[in-house]
């Protein structure tokens, strides 16, 4: 008979950390990479010139679409048969940062449609110029208003990590595959995993949202 | 070395995985969508205690990786209440779960994306809370709730990949299963990246369409 035991378990906690870390390390490089991408990719589809404007339309498009376990099956398997090798990490992390860009530019390009045309016209108005008016008064007035869609998208690439776990990077995940199939406590392992990754979910909304806070009394 | 076939000669392979990816997924939006119907309302209306219950519900579901809701419905389950669930239930199961955390929170949206004044004046012909939310509120709740929901269903669809890893022969594991056969990774994964791709694109551009009519229609 089946009896719940935490306890069955416990010589495979000490390699939660590890395998923590491991997760906040892919979620970490993939979203600072995601989003550092698809900043160009939100521009260029705004712009007025048609072949960026399509270009960038076509690989949100075609990231949004893909899932991203196979994803990671054409960049692990696929492009190594093409003669790429990539190491079952760095896989994982361009699978997360090629998707992560697609809905990270698609939040940016949001945010910056909410800003008026006149804070354009009255940075000019100041003398300001070029890159000057878009670093000191368009973007930071976008990064005030991406914070809650962005909050949600961090918690998206945090949980979309746990892919890396088929290829056996050791994150989180995989420690849940490898201690289930050891022990046989395959419930036990799922609640812990489960019950760490949903703390994790809740650090990352609890820090979004006091950042949101404030930035909010900042602006007035 | 192996010899290389033709990933083309296996199409029936690739069309028998993707009618059970159609299948599950439509089924695990059915059954989310009448489960995260319940827990949407329930957080909507209900009375403090079962309104916190539910918003922990969404907020468990929603942060679970996809990977461990089929690992725990499929080995966790079998293991922990000696049911013998087979991968496409197991699969169902998980499913459901994420999709109905999903579709919780766009049916809360959705009712309280509704005026306030269409409460009082349901209430002010007489109609009491079940009658005002059937005849007035739901039907405007409905227009705006079918589009994200065809977004949920796209994500369902996606993450219904997942259940390639409890042995469930749809579309992904359709994919390595040639893939072990004929070896040509790259052409097999990109196949599949094409024909995920043309689904959800077409469903989603559907669901863009659709939005725009609703729009006008109101």
């Amino acid at each position: 008979m089946y009896q719940f035991s935490l306890y069955a378990i416990c010589q495979y906690f000490g390699l939660l950390p590890a395998a923590i870390g491991v997760t906040l390390e892919l979620s970490a490089i993939a979203l600072v990479a995601s989003t550092a991408l698809a900043l160009p990719i939100a521009k260029a589809r705004m712009s007025g010139w048609r072949i960026a404007a399509l270009t960038a339309r076509a690989y949100v498009e075609l990231f949004r679409n893909i899932p991203l376990l196979v994803l990671l099956y054409v960049y692990y398997f696929g492009l190594a048969e093409a003669g790429l090798h990539l190491s079952n990490f760095w896989a994982a992390v361009l699978a997360l940062i090629t998707n992560a860009a697609a809905y990270a530019s698609e939040i940016i390009r949001a945010g910056y449609s909410t800003i008026p045309l006149g804070q354009r016209e009255a940075a000019r108005s100041l003398g300001l110029r070029g890159w000057h008016v878009e670093a000191f008064v368009v973007l930071p007035q976008v990064v005030r208003v991406i914070i809650p869609p962005f909050a949600n998208h961090c918690i998206g690439v945090l949980i979309g990590s746990s892919i890396a776990a088929v290829i056996g990077v050791g994150d989180l995940s995989d420690w849940m595959l490898a201690t289930g199939s050891e022990s046989f406590r395959y419930m036990e392992s799922f609640l812990v995993a489960a019950l760490i990754y949903v703390a994790l979910c809740q650090a990352v909304a609890v820090m979004m949202a006091a950042l949101d806070r404030r930035n909010r009394t900042a602006a007035g | 070395m192996f010899t290389r076939g033709n990933v083309w000669e296996y199409w029936p392979v690739f069309l028998h995985g993707l009618v059970l990816t159609v299948e599950l997924s439509l089924i695990a939006l059915a059954a989310g969508f009448v489960l995260g119907m319940a827990v949407g309302l329930a957080r909507t209306y209900g009375p403090g205690p079962v309104r916190l219950l539910c918003t922990g519900f969404t907020e468990t579901f929603r942060s679970i990786p996809p990977l461990l809701l089929f690992f725990g419905a499929f080995y966790g389950l079998t293991y922990a209440t000696g049911l013998a669930l087979s991968p496409f239930q197991a699969s169902v199961i998980a499913m459901t779960l994420e999709a109905s955390a999903f579709i919780s929170e766009v049916v809360r949206a959705a009712f309280r994306s509704v005026d306030r004044g269409q409460w009082n004046a349901a209430q002010a012909l007489g109609l009491r809370f079940w009658a005002a939310l059937w005849t007035v509120i739901g039907p405007q709740a409905i227009r705006v709730l079918i589009p994200p929901t065809i977004g949920v269903y796209v994500a369902v669809l996606k993450d219904s990949s997942f259940a390639s890893i409890v042995g469930l022969v749809e579309l992904t594991r359709a994919g390595l299963l040639v893939r072990e056969t004929v070896g040509d990774s790259l052409t097999v994964f990109l196949l599949l990246s094409g024909i995920y791709f043309a689904i959800n694109f077409a469903i989603s551009s559907g669901a863009l369409a659709l939005e725009a009519r609703f729009r006008f229609a109101h």
